[in-house]
């Protein structure tokens, strides 16, 4: 027996915890709309710095070669996972992992695997009686399986699967203040992933049979070793699952808060063009992730503001989606807003690439619910940062 | 890296300078090899950039001592590089400071050398002075290293022997031999960035700078308006205090708080008037005291000593660099102390908030230098590091930076005579050289860490360090080769060799044609189930016979131009929701929803398919009639062994040699010489203002005529995985800032071809025009000569022979009887109107009317010669006229002509420029040929914007029955069977005659929008692969 084999869902589980204030749609979004108004250029807290405004925020991504990564997640993600693009600054090393992995995303067929993460949400939904729990029974289910599909893992066990998931997420890119037990979760999660990859990658090698996914399309292009594949494969497919589960959530929660709000794109349920819009829109103002970091690789200026060298500078998205400058009336939510200006999923060179996939996933998940009709939205239970359930009783009100 | 730029000064008696300039200059300028090996050891990637030693006799005379004088320019702090400068060669300077007036034995050189450091600044308290870098953050180790880099890449870009591979293969190659070399590894990671330029709004460079005036010079009034603070602060509260307890009503109380606080407002009034008003004074008092001075301060025009002149001309040239020393005296008294600071105060604050880093205004030579005051006296030394030579460098500050030079310098004695402190004074460039060659000492002792470098190589060979690293995408890989001997394209230039040749003119230089239009897979299958594969395996067969670029250099005998429909991008591969971003009109297509009205065609005559646009229209040009046969074998072949449909081959006719014979089936000389392209071969020979229009309006990605790049068709940085299209955003130079993420413009150099097959029925117009003839001949009389030519050229708007009515009203040009007379005349009323191209000449235009000129106006008479040529240029240049300015009521050319409505130039604005600009909005380029042996037209013509360009005109000017006020008219050529009777109004000064209903003269019978994709386009399709 290996060491990974003993590793069982309790050990890699995000435990239960009690959603903090700062979590909340309620402060977050009233923060963020003072913010806006208030930080007009960056504010500098000795060497921490806060940007604001959607000029600023898209400076401060726009120029990655003064605002670095590596310097904020590098350390974790190598940690867990080896060297992956996201914590990785602009070299020839990028260069060349970024290539492969947009060219091998590129290369799937994302309407086939939309295709079956639309009949997966279909069966959970014809399964699901009266009451389904949007997070755990639907959303992070659903993910899961098209992640599955993308990245080529397919004999784990989905709910080991899926907390092996989070557990790395949740240390990588959400433990900014370095917690020992999500750590420590984290390590033992990308022991069991990295063991994953590492098998699939030497079967299909040693089959010859490379399949048609992200895994058979870096296989078939050559311009990775296997190390590099499992890299970054593993880098994708830790932010994949949860993002979603949590987008689902949080354009949910949104939505119930405004009932003449949730008739209107209720109505839009099958044009996916629209819901798109409309979940970009409630996640505006309830963010799936509300900042980025960046360190200042030397003392610079951004805005007129001196920035010293080494400053962690936050980058307050959630803020600069309620910038007028970039959203006209931005209280407003309108659909049909130009989709460059949103920073849902980062911006530039670190723009998240599971982003194309997104942009099918949530609105056909939110779309679907819509269509069967929500009569009562439940509160959110949180498992760390990660909405974890999320009661919904479907049906017309 | 921080730079230090230190100075240190200490006296020694005038009768020692002399030796100890002589020892110093054993050192050597430039320094000795034994010393330059030592001040070259780096700690690190630290060094020492530049130092040199001097001593100096008092120019503020008499005095009975002068300075030696060590200034150096090092990475890290002050105290660092001093360190590094005194294990380096704290020996000599021991020897030499040792001669100092109070050097006491036994001192140790470090501390001697830091106890006579100058802290110089613009402040009161501090020696007036000014350091300024030219490379900041660079050390010297990156420096070198970067230089080693560079050379190393330039001699591996140069040995590269691959043709016709991307830019980004290029680099990639590079990359790839950098990433196999131990010692250049390094380079793959990129570098700590350098500052940025500043951004900063006028607000946001003067608010800092009041701040910084006020910290600098007005602190010693802190302590005076603390007391007047809290005098009143102490006053206001007990004055508030008596008020709130003197026992009144709460009436009286108001009214007494209220003339309390009018008292108060009054009181900060007064205050702030107390120290306004003084220091306004004070400032005009400056003020005017600088105006008597400058006004009557001695100017020298002492020439240099020779002696000294040769001496420091024997140091001059020997590198890339030059060392300049100028000893100056600071003109007496207190107004030249603050206008001094005030200088470079002013520059400092300038240099740190609007100046490109490293630039000093506009120089951008100057490694370091530094102004400084000696101690004790009115001395100001000036110290640069520059590039290129002494010349050069003063003409930069004479012509490109005067003004902060002359703000500093003028204080100085002997300075050009200045105005408000910055005007004039440097700018008398001649007594300015001589001012400063006359201040100038001999440098007896100067090191640079990398003589051969300018400060321009010096930014280059950061950028291609970085862009080694960091460049992601094809753009920035060709951005970094430019670097080496080339330059950054700029934007509006065009990339002549992306583009598809016929935009530049239509190949007739390549007579022979034939149209091929086909279909991937079968016509009836969904796009979504055309073989992509096999599209593009057709594809890469035929691509290398596309014709690109500006220019009759093309490789092959035949050429093709590739035209894709709508699914033909599709059947390629381009994403749909990137085909979604092309306009409505080329999805839709020529017969797509109202476009058929729109157009007046009518689809029972449509010869073409009415549903779908064709995939591809391909056009096959070549020398000779076999080669285009050859060719379309070829295309064919590989267009059947892919499954793919022909649906049709119209082959065009032959283009005639001359031009005068290239006649429409009406038999009209049909021209395309205008309009031309701002940038391209005829744009840059042919510059005729009307006719001349900005690329935007033909070429996608570039400025129109308003100077917009209009919006164009965009697709995700996800679906173009080999960063191998264009951006939409603008790309910088330093790779500071990543595009790979940018939305891609798949359109960018690419246009709109739209194709009509416009039968036309010659024999109906002929008989027309001849009846027309008989039937006006009695109404329109003398000077008229009213026959069958005379009412086609009313109806076209010109005469058989392609000359104007507008011009030549009552005869074509080939027919006036004083044909010499009207080239005498024109020529000299309008000597420089326009150029031609001859075509005896083959391609090469030539102005025609210097030679004609000149020889009409010595003999009054020309020659036969100049006749035939002139009239050959006549085809070509009867295109200058202005209908509106010219014939404002039609007379000459009716209203309704065809040519008048096609393109009504000022017709309904007379002489009005605007006018003009808003009829150039909707020029075409018609590129079209002949077919059927002369049985129609085969019109086609480019586009921009396919509603503005070719629906506007077709709809709002030539199928208007109301354009120009005219009722119940349309063009003759542009009407439809399905019309109401046309008539055509012909005006005349004895009232307006009018033609019978006009007959049908030409019947479409098919036509298409397609897209001529670029080059980048082409290759991005051919790397995408099916999954």
């Amino acid at each position: 027996m290996n060491a990974v084999e003993g590793i069982t869902v309790k050990d890699v589980e995000t435990p239960a915890a009690k959603g903090s204030l700062l979590l909340g749609q309620g402060l977050s979004g009233f923060a963020a709309k003072l913010g806006v108004r208030l930080l007009r250029k960056p504010l500098r807290l000795r060497s921490t710095v806060i940007v604001a405004t959607h000029a600023d925020v898209t400076e401060v991504l726009r120029r990655d070669l003064d605002f670095l990564i590596a310097p904020i997640n590098a350390e974790r993600i190598n940690e867990v996972n080896g060297p992956f693009v996201l914590g990785m600054d602009r070299s020839f090393t990028l260069t060349d992992e970024r290539m492969a992995l947009y060219a091998a995303l590129a290369a799937v067929d994302l309407p086939a695997v939309n295709e079956e993460s639309a009949a997966e949400a279909d069966r959970l939904l014809a399964d699901a009686t009266m009451e389904i729990d949007a997070v755990a029974g639907y959303a992070r289910r659903v993910a899961g399986k098209t992640a599955r599909q993308i990245f080529g893992l397919h004999k784990p066990e989905e709910a080991l699967f899926l907390e092996v998931v989070r557990a790395i997420f949740a240390h990588t890119f959400l433990n900014v203040g370095n917690d020992a037990a999500i750590r420590e979760r984290a390590l033992k999660a990308s022991q069991l992933m990295r063991h994953w990859f590492t098998v699939e990658i030497a079967e299909r090698q040693a089959s010859g049979a490379f399949g048609k996914d992200m895994m058979g399309a870096m296989l078939t292009q050559g311009a990775m070793d296997a190390d590099g594949i499992r890299r970054t494969l593993g880098g994708m497919l830790v932010g994949s699952i949860d993002t979603t589960a949590s987008a689902v959530a949080k354009i949910l929660v949104v939505l119930s808060r405004d009932k003449a709000l949730m008739r209107t794109v209720s109505a839009d349920a099958q044009d996916m063009t629209r819901m798109l819009g409309w979940c970009r829109e409630a996640l505006r103002r309830w963010p799936h992730n509300p900042i980025l970091t960046r360190s200042a690789a030397a003392s610079t200026t951004l805005n007129g503001r001196g920035i010293p060298a080494g400053a962690n500078v936050i980058v307050w998205t959630q803020a600069a989606m309620q910038d007028a400058a970039a959203f006209p009336e931005p209280d407003v939510l309108r659909p049909d807003r130009s989709a460059r200006s949103y920073l849902h999923f980062g911006s530039e060179l670190h723009h998240c690439a599971g982003r194309m996939v997104n942009e099918k996933q949530l609105p056909m998940l939110v779309g679907k619910l819509l269509e069967r009709g929500i009569s009562k939205t439940g509160s959110i239970r949180w498992a760390g940062p990660f909405p974890d359930r999320l009661p919904l009783t479907l049906g017309r009100s | 890296m921080r730079h230090a730029m230190v100075t240190i000064a200490a006296p020694i008696t005038v009768e020692r300078i002399d030796a100890t300039v002589l020892q110093i200059e054993k050192f050597g300028n430039p320094a000795s090899p034994a010393v330059s090996e030592r001040l070259d050891k780096q700690t690190g990637e630290a060094g020492i950039h530049f130092l040199s030693l001097h001593a100096f006799h008092p120019a503020d005379l008499p005095r009975t001592h002068g300075h030696i004088v060590l200034e150096f320019s090092a990475d890290g702090t002050d105290d660092e590089a001093l360190e590094r400068v005194v294990i380096a060669i704290g020996s000599e300077l021991e020897a030499v400071f040792s001669t100092a007036k109070d050097w006491q034995p036994g001192s140790k050189i470090l501390d001697y050398l830091k106890k006579h450091k100058l802290h110089c600044g613009y402040g009161w308290t501090l020696l007036a002075g000014l350091p300024f870098s030219g490379t900041p953050g660079l050390s010297v180790g990156r420096i070198r290293k970067e230089a080693e880099l560079a050379d190393r890449l330039r001699s591996l870009i140069l040995s590269q022997t691959e043709s016709r591979i991307s830019a980004l293969q290029r680099l990639s190659a590079i990359r790839e031999t950098v990433r196999n070399d131990d010692k250049l590894r390094w380079a793959l990671e990129t570098p700590e960035p350098i500052p940025p330029a500043p951004k900063a709004t006028t607000s946001q460079i003067i608010v800092p700078l009041a701040l910084d005036f006020a910290k600098t010079y007005l602190w010693v009034l802190a302590l005076p308006a603390f007391a007047v603070l809290v005098t009143g602060l102490v006053t206001g509260w007990s004055a508030l205090w008596a008020v709130l307890h003197t026992p009144v009503s709460l009436l009286e109380k108001s009214w007494l708080l209220l003339t309390a606080g009018w008292s108060a407002i009054r009181w900060i009034f007064g205050a702030l008037m107390a120290f306004a008003v003084p220091l306004l004074l004070v400032a005009l008092g400056l003020y005017l005291s600088l105006r008597k001075k400058e006004a009557t301060d001695w100017t020298s025009d002492l020439a240099p000593e020779r002696s000294v002149l040769n001496k420091i001309l024997s140091n001059e040239n020997r590198c890339a660099q030059n060392h300049m020393v100028s000893l100056t005296v600071i003109k007496p008294g207190l107004t030249r102390k603050v206008t001094l600071r005030l200088a470079f105060w002013i520059i400092a604050g300038l240099a740190r908030l609007k100046f490109k880093p490293g630039f000093l205004s506009e120089i951008d030579t100057i490694h370091f230098a530094r102004w400084v005051q000696l101690p004790g006296t009115r001395d100001l030394l000036f110290f640069s590091n520059y590039g290129g030579s002494w010349e050069s460098y003063l003409e930069d500050f004479i012509t490109r930076a005067h003004d902060g030079l002359t703000a500093v310098w003028s204080n100085t004695v002997g300075f050009p005579r200045s105005e408000n402190l910055f005007k004039f004074g440097a700018t008398d460039g001649e007594r300015f050289k001589r001012y400063a060659r006359h201040s100038m000492v001999p440098t007896p002792f100067w090191y640079s860490a990398y003589p051969q470098l300018s400060t321009l190589n010096i930014r280059t060979n950061v950028v291609l360090r970085c862009g080694l690293a960091a460049a992601m995408t094809e753009e920035e890989a060709a951005l970094w080769l430019s670097q080496f001997g080339s330059a950054e394209r700029p934007a509006a230039k065009l990339e002549t060799t992306e583009i598809q040749s016929l935009v530049f003119g239509g190949l007739g230089f390549k007579p022979h044609g034939v149209m091929v239009l086909m279909d991937f897979g079968a016509s009836e299958k969904a796009p979504e189930q055309t073989d992509k594969d096999r599209a593009r395996a057709w594809l890469k067969a035929i691509v290398d016979s596309v014709a690109f670029g500006d220019g009759r250099r093309l490789q092959h005998k035949a050429v093709i131009t590739l035209a894709l429909g709508p699914r033909g991008l599709a059947g390629l591969g381009l994403p749909e929701q990137a085909l979604e971003t092309f306009p409505a009109a080329y999805i839709d297509g020529m017969t797509g929803p109202g476009r058929l009205r729109l157009l007046g065609d009518n689809a029972n005559d449509w010869q073409w398919s009415t549903t779908n646009s064709y995939d591809v229209a391909l056009l096959i040009y070549g020398e000779t009639a076999a080669s285009v046969t050859d060719l379309q074998r070829k295309l064919t072949a590989q267009a059947t062994a892919n499954n793919h449909s022909i649906i049709k081959t119209i082959p065009l006719d032959e283009i005639p040699k001359d031009r005068r014979d290239r006649k429409e089936p009406f038999g009209f000389v049909d021209g395309t010489s205008q309009p031309t392209i701002r940038g391209t071969y005829r744009g840059l020979r042919n510059g005729d203002p009307l006719h001349l229009v900005e690329a935007g309006e033909f070429i996608l990605g570039y400025p129109d005529n308003r100077g917009n790049i209009p919006p164009g068709p965009i697709m995700s940085a996800l679906d173009d995985p080999n960063n191998i299209l264009p951006v939409v955003c603008p790309i910088t130079a330093g790779f500071d800032t990543n595009t790979v993420d940018a939305p891609r413009d798949p359109a960018r150099n690419g246009s709109f071809l739209v194709i009509r097959q416009l039968e036309q029925h010659v024999e109906a117009f002929q008989n027309y025009c001849t009846e027309q003839a008989l039937r006006l001949q009695g109404r329109l009389v003398g000077p008229f000569n009213v026959d069958a030519d005379f009412i086609g050229a009313k109806m076209i708007g010109r005469w058989p022979d392609g000359s104007s009515l507008a011009r030549n009203p009552y005869a074509a040009f080939s027919r006036s009887n004083a044909l010499e007379q009207e080239v005498t005349r024109r020529v000299t009323s309008n000597p420089s109107a326009g150029t031609y191209i001859s075509s005896s000449a083959a391609t090469q235009p030539k102005q025609v009317t210097q030679e004609v000129v000149r020889s009409a106006a010595a003999s009054k008479k020309i020659t036969a010669a100049q006749t035939e040529e002139y009239r050959k240029a006549a085809f070509a240049q009867d295109n200058d006229f202005l209908f509106g300015a010219e014939d404002p009521e039609g007379l000459r050319c009716p209203f309704g002509a065809h040519i008048r409505r096609a393109n009504p130039r000022d017709s309904l604005d007379p002489g009005s420029l605007e006018q003009i600009a808003i009829s150039n909005r909707h020029r075409i380029m018609r590129v079209g040929r002949s077919y059927g042996k002369s049985s129609g037209l085969m019109f086609m013509c480019l586009n921009g914007d396919i509603e503005r360009q070719f629906e506007f005109v077709q709809h709002t000017w030539l199928r208007s029955e109301t354009f120009h006020g005219l009722s119940h008219e349309r063009d003759p050529l542009s009407l439809s069977k399905g019309d109401a009777p046309s008539g055509f109004t012909i005006p005349s000064r004895d009232g307006p005659a009018g033609l019978a209903p006009l007959p049908n003269f030409v019947t479409p019978r098919g036509g298409g929008y397609f897209f001529l994709p670029s080059r980048r386009l082409l290759n991005y399709l051919l790397s995408l692969k099916s999954t």
